[in-house]
């Protein structure tokens, strides 16, 4: 088992390493750079800048001087904020993202789970049929629709909560929106996998054996159908997790969190290309990251799982 | 021995047994009446594909300016007059266009599954098929393109090639539904490639393989139409997946470029009038709803066609 970890972390380098050079080519094979905009900048200031920021230099020397900075630690400067690092908006961003990930994803996971039970033990009754409506509403709505659905009718018609103005703990009410919103589709995939396996547990052997030994409902129930029906559901919290972290940009975008995620978007549109190289390279170390300690939990909840 | 000779039948002998699972599998389907709704309704959206245009009241792009004048420039209510769901804010049809969207979307769910049918399953078969170092580096590859944060990445690749010929091709639609594809894949080649693996050990295409038969055919002929059903399940599922991406996409306003009217982008435009004219939100987010929904049912109801684990218990 601990072979099989260390053998998956150590994949993880190769991987973040052609993640970064995919990302590199794209960046400078595309036409157009960090100075490009509306109003043309004088070709003695491009070419200023371009010395400054190292951009004369042939693509394969900048990604080679940009992993030698990144081994250090230093992510490079921004095209953008002149006065600010990539570590410094990177370090600013990324507290608000997790913080709204993790919070939506506690929700999903507190919501989602008992809905799929509670459609699984009342199967095609007015319980299921409800449960069933709630994860088909999480599925047809885009997070973005469900975020301006939510804005008009808790922000502008009942006044009950803030448009905007996320502080994390400082200001909990501006909280509410932006996780619900970004926890809506979570919740209904996780209730619908919930759901269709615990149907297929209820139909399992030693259920009937438990039943017809006299067990009694709940401890049927809890003991026998659920511990072993959310096995699997634990193979998707993974990237369920992954996709809150690095799926938020929208939702940051409409509720003005200020995380990483709508910093990424709006570097991609002005081609700032330290900003874009690191914060892909972070979540695409979320994403490994998350899906090996989902493989490791899935061996650790199911003794009947080992890895060589 | 049994099996030896069924395996030199095989082509009477897979005919016969294909009719009967479609048949079991259609006779399944049509009992199943929310997949029959999201069948119907996906029917109807592809019908829109191709005569969408043809039966569009009015040209989507152009704007009724004395009638929006009339109105006193604002947006014109749906159910009033001669416009049947209203118009836009520069007094486009809004019925027009959410037509105009729809042929954009279901175009986006074609053109991507066949994108990701194209490169997920030649890769996941040859992965299964060869095996060792193959095997291994093709699963690789996977596990990068798995490691990119997908609606993040088609996001750089739209923005990265806006400005060449394929990002300027069909309105910007092009570049979008390959960039999808290009990150969908994934899910294709490590579900064929789990399929054929099982598929691989089994007598008859031992038994294939004994009397000489090609590679290509053995897995065109004998793998893939065995692992069809799974395959067509993942196919339609992948569909909302699809029309979600660009729908995202369009709202930050990257993909097909205005005057076309992709779903997405028709909530965006409606967002500023949310409070007095809730139609112009209303209508698109209730469209995409309906888009999503109806593949999603079709595809639900499919896989619990195609899967014999569930037979017996419906």
């Amino acid at each position: 088992m601990l072979g099989y970890i260390v053998r998956r972390m150590l994949w993880i380098l190769p991987v973040l390493f052609v993640v970064s050079l995919i990302t590199f080519s794209l960046m400078h094979a595309a036409p157009g750079g960090p100075w490009a905009r509306e109003k043309k900048l004088l070709p003695t200031t491009v070419a200023f800048l371009n010395e400054r920021y190292g951009l004369d230099d042939p693509v394969p020397v900048q990604y080679l001087k940009w992993v030698g900075k990144l081994l250090t630690g230093d992510l490079g400067p921004s095209y953008k904020y002149k006065d600010r690092s990539v570590n410094d908006i990177v370090a600013d961003g990324i507290g608000s993202t997790v913080h709204l990930g993790v919070q939506a994803f506690l929700l999903a996971v507190m919501v989602g789970i008992p809905l799929g039970v509670i459609g699984a033990l009342r199967h095609n009754k007015i319980p299921d049929y409800v449960a069933t409506f709630v994860s088909v509403i999480g599925i047809a709505t885009p997070s973005f629709v469900a975020a301006l659905l939510l804005l008009v009718f808790f922000s502008v018609t009942l006044r009950w909560l803030p448009t905007h103005g996320w502080d994390g703990w400082a200001n909990p009410g501006a909280m509410v929106l932006p996780t619900v919103a970004l926890a809506l589709f979570p919740i209904s995939q996780i209730a619908r996998f919930t759901r269709a396996s615990m149907l297929e547990v209820t139909g399992k052997d030693y259920i009937r054996t438990a039943k017809s030994k006299g067990l009694r409902e709940r401890t049927i129930v809890v003991i026998h159908m659920i511990r072993n029906a959310l096995i699997p559901v634990v193979t998707i919290l993974g990237p369920v997790l992954a996709f809150l972290i690095t799926g938020s940009f929208i939702i940051e975008t409409i509720f003005s969190v200020p995380g990483i995620g709508r910093l990424y978007v709006i570097a991609i549109g002005q081609r700032d290309y330290g900003v874009i190289m690191a914060m892909t390279m972070l979540y695409a170390a979320v994403i490994a990251v998350l899906n090996l300690v989902v493989d490791v939990l899935y061996a650790y909840i199911d003794p009947r799982i080992r890895y060589s | 021995m049994a099996n030896r000779t069924g395996a030199l039948e095989q082509p009477a002998a897979a005919g016969a047994r294909a009719a009967s699972l479609w048949g079991d599998a259609w006779r399944r389907l049509i009992r199943n009446r929310l997949a029959v709704v999201g069948g119907v309704i996906v029917l109807i959206l592809f019908f829109l594909l191709f005569f969408g245009p043809l039966i569009a009241p009015h040209p989507y792009q152009h704007q009724y300016l004395p009638e929006l004048i009339a109105n006193d420039n604002r947006p014109i209510k749906p159910f009033t007059g001669q416009f049947l769901l209203g118009t836009d804010d520069l007094g486009r049809d809004l019925f027009s266009r959410l037509l105009d969207g729809a042929q954009i979307s279901m175009t986006v769910a074609l053109v991507v599954q066949a994108v990701v049918l194209l490169i997920g399953l030649p890769i996941g078969a040859a992965a299964a098929w060869y095996g060792g170092r193959v095997d291994t580096y093709l699963m690789r590859i996977t596990d990068v393109v798995y490691a990119f944060p997908d609606l993040l990445f088609i996001i750089l690749l739209s923005v990265t090639f806006r400005d060449t010929p394929i990002g300027e091709a069909l309105d910007g639609v092009l570049l979008v539904f390959v960039a999808i594809g290009l990150v969908a894949w994934v899910g294709m080649a490590r579900l064929v490639r789990g399929q054929l693996l099982s598929l691989k050990e089994t007598e008859f295409v031992e038994a294939a393989r004994a009397i000489g038969v090609s590679d290509f055919r053995i897995i065109t002929r004998h793998l893939l139409p065995n692992a069809l059903g799974p395959m067509i399940v993942a196919v339609t599922l992948g569909i909302p997946g699809a029309i979600l991406a660009e729908a995202t996409l369009a709202y930050l306003g990257i993909g097909a470029q205005p005057p076309r009217a992709s779903w997405g982008r028709l909530v965006f435009d409606g967002q500023a009038y949310m409070r007095s004219e809730t139609h112009l939100v209303i209508f698109p987010a209730l469209i995409i709803a309906l888009a999503l929904l109806s593949f999603t049912f079709l595809g639900d109801g499919l896989r619990d066609a195609l899967d014999p684990k569930l037979k017996g218990k419906q």
